[in-house]
């Protein structure tokens, strides 16, 4: 079927719209973070898979679960817990008695089979589990007992984990963590935030979003955002940026020589191009800019990084590495 | 489907802010190389002391050098048409919509036909002089450096040769009367000098100082032009010494003989003959009417002719010059006043030649005096050039 430009104006349009609605949405639940909100939808956008990382309390879950209302997809909330079980998270068969009396197996589905599955505190859950995801969030689908399910689209996990309680945790592994498209770090609230916090939990009204748009539209969206072009500036940019961070590459920054061990993988720079497309589109433009890749190169870099001993002794962090690396970039 | 008019106005629009850059590159090289240029063409005049008139020519072409060098670097590194749309991206704020729809130009996809409309829409009130303006990277003011250097090197070398101008006719007597330089006197300074002497009375013509100060640096002071300054300085003296070496012949014709006589022999001196011959000649008033062919030609602004010393006069004055330039009889002294002679003027050959026809006429018409006869084809035996026969 061919599309018009017509079309593909009014779907832009309606992108824009809806993403607005989605953030003022959010934002009446939610309070404040705005960069944060932004960076959720456009990884869901781009059907990404989000690593959400801050201290407890801050609204993680609460985050992720109105994305969801205000989408109207289905959700699932998992607790990870070092006993929980692959089974318990991609489904298992059961042994179901039939109407006519017989004996079968039947596919009994995990929570897993959702649109916006809420993965909390992943990194208490065993490597064995968290392999469970790893398929899931890479193939799309799950495979038990030798049978493979597809998973329905859109599909997009967001991950929580915890930074300062490290102990009893499985960190993930760095194959597990380059899945992720995103990694957003929730900040705590400044004064103005939390009282509005305060606010809004502690009168008698709850606050809510208004369910909107269904899977079909979220699908049409998502298609109009693989369709935007990339131009030549915003592709080598993203090409120098992950070529930098690999220490052995003539491009990297004196800084990545000295602290990183493994440099950003190829999947590093599908997520910039695809999160690029969606910025692209939220500010009206059909091609991808280099301003675009810059505001998404953070996210998208800063755990496919992984730094050497004497990073991690002198506590240069990730975003200091990615800034020198966009720094490095640009020169 | 393909919205190729944009596309079109797209390309257009790049290519000619294209040529806009590539203009402003040949301006800000073109302004760098002709200084440098300059500047070099000026420290090489200054150097090599060369006139001003070839400073000026190297200056200039040392511009026209830079001129090129500025064409041939704008050519060379004329930006590519996409660095040209990054570039006009950047200017506009235009988040690589021309570099995007410069490279979609040609794609089918209706998101390309929609970029590249984007970009057209976005160009067309673009002008490429107010998006690039000249600017030369660099404070206009610095290349006043190198221009007021070239002036400063033109004017140096200017008036150094104003200045040397005035050493020629002092080297061979302090020149005219008002003592300008040669160069600024015209072709026939000395006829119209010799009018003005003309027309003062005699014995005023010429002082002694006057005479000293005309001959002494002719530097070819033989012993015969010494004897007459001499003897226009105290004609007594030049009497005495006329008789004494019994060259006085006193002509036949005239007031006063030992005059007559020092002045021909001041005539005959070679370091101002022509001053002299209108000096004898002058008062003598008008024109010898049976002079056929104007012997005083040369010195015809005004010189009267008249037979007798006058004639012999013309006959020097005829030499002009030459005779005057000769220094003397001396070949040395020649030699010297070949060396001082204007290059425009003709060659010390011709106009001998000439002078002696004029002479040979003044004999032959009876308008020397006899006495003065064999003094006359001596003289012109003295002077002769060694290639005249």
């Amino acid at each position: 079927m061919t599309i018009s430009p017509a079309d593909i104006e009014t779907q832009a349009a309606a992108f824009q719209e809806g993403f607005a609605h989605l953030r003022s949405e959010i934002g009446r639940v939610f309070v404040g973070q705005p960069a944060l909100v932004e960076q959720l939808l456009v990884c869901f956008f781009c059907q990404g898979h989000g690593l959400i990382e801050g201290p407890p309390g801050l609204g993680k879950t609460l985050l992720v679960r109105t994305l969801s209302d205000a989408l109207d997809l289905r959700f699932s909330r998992i607790q990870c817990t070092p006993d929980l079980m692959p089974a318990d998270v991609t489904g298992t068969n059961l042994l179901v008695e039939t109407p006519g009396g017989a004996r079968d197996f039947t596919f009994q589905r995990g929570p897993l089979f959702a649109n916006i599955v809420m993965a909390d505190e992943l990194n208490r859950a065993t490597p064995r589990t968290q392999a469970a995801f790893l398929e899931a969030m890479q193939e799309r689908h799950v495979t038990v007992f030798g049978t493979t399910h597809p998973l329905e689209e859109p599909f997009s996990v967001f991950a929580t984990q915890n930074p300062i309680e490290m102990e009893g945790t499985y960190p993930l592994p760095e194959a597990q963590l380059d899945r992720f498209f995103f990694k957003l770090t929730v900040k705590s609230p400044d004064i103005a935030d939390l009282a509005e916090i305060l606010d809004r939990t502690t009168g008698p009204d709850q606050h809510t979003a208004t369910a909107r748009f269904g899977a079909d539209v979220v699908r049409t969206m998502v298609g109009l955002v693989k369709r935007v072009k990339v131009g030549d500036p915003a592709m080598q940019m993203v090409l120098r940026l992950v070529r930098a961070t690999h220490p052995d590459a003539a491009e990297a920054p004196a800084m990545v020589k000295s602290y990183v061990r493994y440099g950003a993988s190829p999947r590093a720079a599908q997520a910039m191009i695809l999160a690029a497309k969606a910025l692209a589109l939220l500010g009206g433009r059909y091609h991808v800019a280099t301003d675009d890749v810059r505001r998404v190169a953070s996210p998208a870099l800063v755990h496919r990084i992984i730094r050497n001993f004497h990073g991690e002794m002198e506590q240069v962090s990730t975003d200091a590495i990615v800034d020198g690396v966009l720094a490095a970039a640009e020169a | 489907m393909t919205d190729r008019p944009a596309g079109q106005l797209v390309i257009d629009h790049v290519s000619r802010c294209r040529r806009r850059l590539r203009l402003l590159a040949f301006v800000r090289h073109a302004c760098l190389a002709c200084a440098t240029a300059v500047l070099v063409a000026a420290a090489c005049a200054l150097g090599l002391r060369v006139s001003s008139a070839i400073a000026a020519e190297w200056i200039g072409a040392g511009v026209g050098l830079g001129l090129a060098v500025a064409g041939l670097a704008a050519a060379l590194r004329t930006p590519t048409r996409r660095a040209t749309a990054a570039a006009l991206d950047r200017r506009l704020h235009l988040q690589d919509r021309v570099v995007t729809a410069l490279q979609l130009a040609d794609d089918e996809d209706p998101i390309a036909s929609l970029i590249v409309r984007d970009a057209s829409h976005r160009l067309r009130a673009v002008v490429p002089a107010r998006v690039f303006p000249l600017d030369l990277r660099f404070d206009w003011r610095v290349l006043l450096a190198p221009a007021a250097a070239a002036l400063g090197v033109l004017l140096m070398l200017s008036w150094n040769e104003t200045a040397a101008v005035p050493q020629a006719p002092a080297a061979r007597g302090q020149g005219g009367a008002a003592g300008r330089p040669l160069a600024t006197q015209p072709p026939s300074a000395e006829a119209a000098r010799a009018e003005e002497v003309a027309a003062a009375p005699e014995g005023m013509a010429a002082t002694a100082p006057d005479t000293e100060r005309r001959a002494e640096p002719s530097a070819a002071a033989t012993s015969q032009s010494r004897d007459a300054r001499a003897a226009a300085a105290n004609p007594a003296a030049g009497d005495a010494r006329a008789s004494k070496e019994g060259q006085s012949q006193r002509p036949s014709t005239g007031d006063d003989a030992e005059t007559t006589s020092a002045r021909t022999e001041s005539t005959l001196a070679p370091s101002e003959p022509e001053r002299v011959t209108s000096r004898s000649g002058g008062p003598q008033g008008a024109s010898s009417p049976n002079s056929p062919e104007g012997v005083n030609a040369p010195a015809s602004a005004g010189a009267p002719a008249t037979p007798g010393r006058g004639g012999l006069a013309a006959a020097a004055l005829a030499a002009g010059p030459a005779a005057g330039g000769v220094a003397g009889q001396s070949p040395q002294a020649t030699d010297l006043a070949r060396a001082e002679l204007p290059a425009r003027q003709p060659s010390y050959d011709v106009r001998y030649r000439a002078a002696w026809v004029k002479a040979q006429a003044a004999l032959a018409q009876n308008r020397v005096p006899r006495s003065l006869r064999s003094y006359v084809r001596n003289y012109f035996e003295a002077i002769r050039p060694a290639t005249a026969e």
